[in-house]
């Protein structure tokens, strides 16, 4: 590990003066669209351009525009005589990987929510003086920030390994790599519970049927029990992991996106021309 | 200044400083250009200069003055005369022969002319 | 300094591009790497700086594996690709921000560079022709005096008078300390800079020689008729007789064209290289 912060510090100034104009230019063009798109939502809704909205818009811009970003944090290393360049640069694999963290995990995210809040605190100013909807303006005060801002923190790991692996059409070998894993994994995961409860059905007492409801991986997974003979509806039974060693699977899914921060690591380490 | 295309580099720029001692700019006991100040004029490698001035040394017509560079011998311009009279006696003379031989020309016959060109020199000079 | 021993490389396993490679170079010299197109030569410059992995051997460059890209090894060595791009910004910006990354950087030498080359400091990259942007980078290559500068076919896309610049900027600015590699086929352009020969041929180096031991041994005269001399090892036909390369038994001091000698090791190479086996 060779980490020497005034290189760092270097790395990061080139990353925005050789960008500035790209930077600026969508931030721009970002800005214009969602503008657009806000008092197209607070001049033809019913009810404005709702808190509910703003808070959903949010949500889903910020994850598929970061995951767009961090696609491209590589760019450089896409094209020959900019790799050259780029490979000869005295800066090790981990200043490199720290610009890009630095860049993509906290830069990003937090630019882009100044500019959507900039935006919307205008449209939401329109939309209650002007167009009187009553709405109130959204400020990360709604209840599923958390959760999209977690997904998307837990996802972008994955995000920089592809940005570093994949040359061309980065962004969509990375959708590719970020949904496939995901169908692969859910299909193989309903296909073992559905093995495990007809493994367990025979020791079933007679006449009674189990099957498989749903299960989410580490945590439980739900059978119902139909009962011969008996007028009620059949009953559902959930199978929990006990409280006590359900942290050691948290931790272990925790520790996926390490993993692939250290693969991008090591994946940047070793890249030839 | 173009280098011809049969002799040793490290030759020609030796003969090219000759020329400048011979031609009095560059002076007894003066300096001579570092090996880098002649490289860049004369874009070579700085080795092959460093050759040049090492062959010039061992026939005294420059030396060196520890941590200040080269210069011009006293008597450069001495040993560069008899240097070329030699080589021109060896070389050329045998060769200008031959060629007399060739087209029957006698001594006697290139005398006069000698004489004029002389008098010629030295009213141009 | 730089050693590399029993270097194979491949970009896949049936198509070797070096094999066997084993090359010494020591400071204080300049290199000229010469073979025919695509026979490896950047290849091997990129196995050098690191950019490049090797698939077997051993590969050591001022200390360092380069494999490993240190930043200590990288800020001692400095590559100018053939091919390139520069970001849009000004020479001043250019400077400001990859300067720092070299610790040996020196400003005055990028002057004095710039100068000699008669590109004005206050120009923006963009603005500049693609031979122009060429002599900045040669410049700030050579400016960051890293002990190994490799230079991929540094005279490709420089007209008549840079080529005498691009002379003159190499021959200030060669240090004791320092190897310069300069891969080219355009031998006349630097023949008056290189002081030994690699010659890069079926994979390997099949000769590693200093110009001042090659004209040891092999002399390089004009002559009229080939009847003049004894059997050449090689001849050209030139405009007044013959250029002719043969064994130099009476210790003449004759200038090497190094064209010639490259064409005559090419045709020749059983007759030539035994008088090098060392």
């Amino acid at each position: 590990m060779n980490f020497s912060f005034h290189r760092f510090i270097l790395l990061l100034k080139m990353q925005f003066a050789v960008n500035r104009r790209f930077y600026l230019l969508g931030i721009a063009a970002l800005a214009g669209l969602l503008l657009v798109y806000m008092f197209f939502r607070a001049a033809n809704g019913d009810f404005g351009f709702e808190f509910d909205a703003q808070e959903e818009n949010y949500a889903f811009t910020m994850c598929f525009l970061t995951v767009v970003f961090g696609t491209m944090i590589f760019r450089q290393l896409g094209s020959k005589p900019q790799r050259i360049q780029a490979l000869m640069l005295p800066v090790s694999a981990l200043e490199r990987m720290s610009v890009a963290f630095l860049m993509v995990f906290i830069l990003f995210p937090i630019v882009y929510t100044l500019v959507y809040f900039l935006c919307s605190g205008l449209v939401n100013l329109v939309d209650v003086h002007v167009l009187s909807h009553p709405n109130e303006w959204y400020l990360l005060n709604g209840e599923m920030e958390i959760k999209a801002l977690t997904i998307l923190m837990l996802t972008l790991p994955v995000v920089l390994f592809c940005a570093v692996w994949f040359r061309r059409l980065t962004f969509v070998k990375t959708m590719v790599m970020l949904c496939v894993p995901l169908l692969v994994f859910s299909f193989f995961n309903s296909v073992l519970s559905k093995m495990v409860v007809n493994n367990a059905a025979p020791s079933a007492p007679k006449g009674v049927e189990y099957s498989y409801w749903a299960s989410t991986p580490f945590s439980y997974l739900a059978v119902v029990v139909k009962t011969p003979n008996v007028e009620s509806d059949p009953q559902s039974f959930n199978v929990l992991l006990p409280a006590g060693q359900q942290w050691v699977f948290t931790l272990f899914l925790c520790l996926i996106p390490f993993l692939f921060l250290y693969l991008a690591y090591l994946k940047l380490r070793e890249q030839e021309l | 200044m173009e280098f011809n295309q049969t002799q040793a580099i490290y030759l020609q720029i030796a003969d090219y400083v000759c020329d400048q001692v011979q031609l009095q700019y560059w002076l007894p006991e003066g300096k001579v250009p570092s090996v880098r100040e002649l490289a860049v004029t004369l874009e070579v490698n700085p080795n092959t200069v460093m050759r040049s001035y090492e062959h010039l040394q061992q026939q005294g017509i420059i030396y060196t003055r520890r941590g200040l560079g080269y210069f011009v011998s006293e008597d450069a311009v001495k040993k560069i005369l008899a240097g070329r009279k030699e080589q021109f006696l060896q070389e050329e003379l045998p060769l200008f022969f031959r060629k007399m031989y060739m087209l029957g020309v006698e001594l006697d016959e290139l005398k006069a002319r000698y004489e004029k060109f002389k008098q010629r020199q030295l009213k141009a000079q | 300094m730089i050693s590399l021993q029993h270097l194979h490389f491949a970009y896949n396993k049936a198509v070797p591009i070096l094999q066997d490679v084993n090359l010494e170079l020591s400071p204080g010299r300049i290199y000229g790497l010469l073979g025919k197109n695509g026979v490896g030569k950047s290849s091997l410059m990129y196995n050098m700086c690191g950019l490049l992995f090797p698939s077997s051997g051993s590969c050591s460059v001022l200390g360092h594996t380069p494999s490993r890209r240190d930043p200590a090894f990288l800020q001692q060595v400095c590559l100018l690709p053939e091919d390139f791009e520069m970001p849009a910004m000004s020479i001043d910006q250019y400077i400001r921000l990859y300067a720092p990354f070299y610790p040996a950087f020196s400003s005055d030498a990028f002057e004095g560079h710039l100068q000699t080359f008669g590109i004005p400091r206050q120009q923006s990259l963009p603005a500049l022709s693609h031979g122009q942007q060429k002599k900045v980078l040669i410049s700030f290559t050579l400016a960051t005096n890293a002990r190994l500068i490799l230079m991929d076919e540094p005279t490709n896309g420089l007209d008549v008078p840079s080529k005498r610049q691009f002379r003159k900027v190499i021959a200030g600015s060669l240090r004791e300390d320092q190897s310069i590699v300069i891969s080219t086929h355009q031998v006349k352009d630097l023949d008056s800079l290189i002081d030994e020969v690699l010659i890069l041929e079926d994979h390997r180096i099949i000769l590693q020689e200093a110009i001042s031991s090659i004209t040891e041994k092999l002399s390089f005269r004009q002559v009229m008729s080939l009847e003049e001399t004894e059997a050449p090892i090689y001849s050209e036909g030139a405009l007044k007789g013959y250029a002719v390369v043969a064994v130099n038994r009476k210790a003449e001091q004759s200038r090497m064209d190094m064209e010639m000698f490259f064409n005559a090791v090419m045709t020749e190479k059983e007759k030539i290289l035994p008088l090098f086996n060392r």
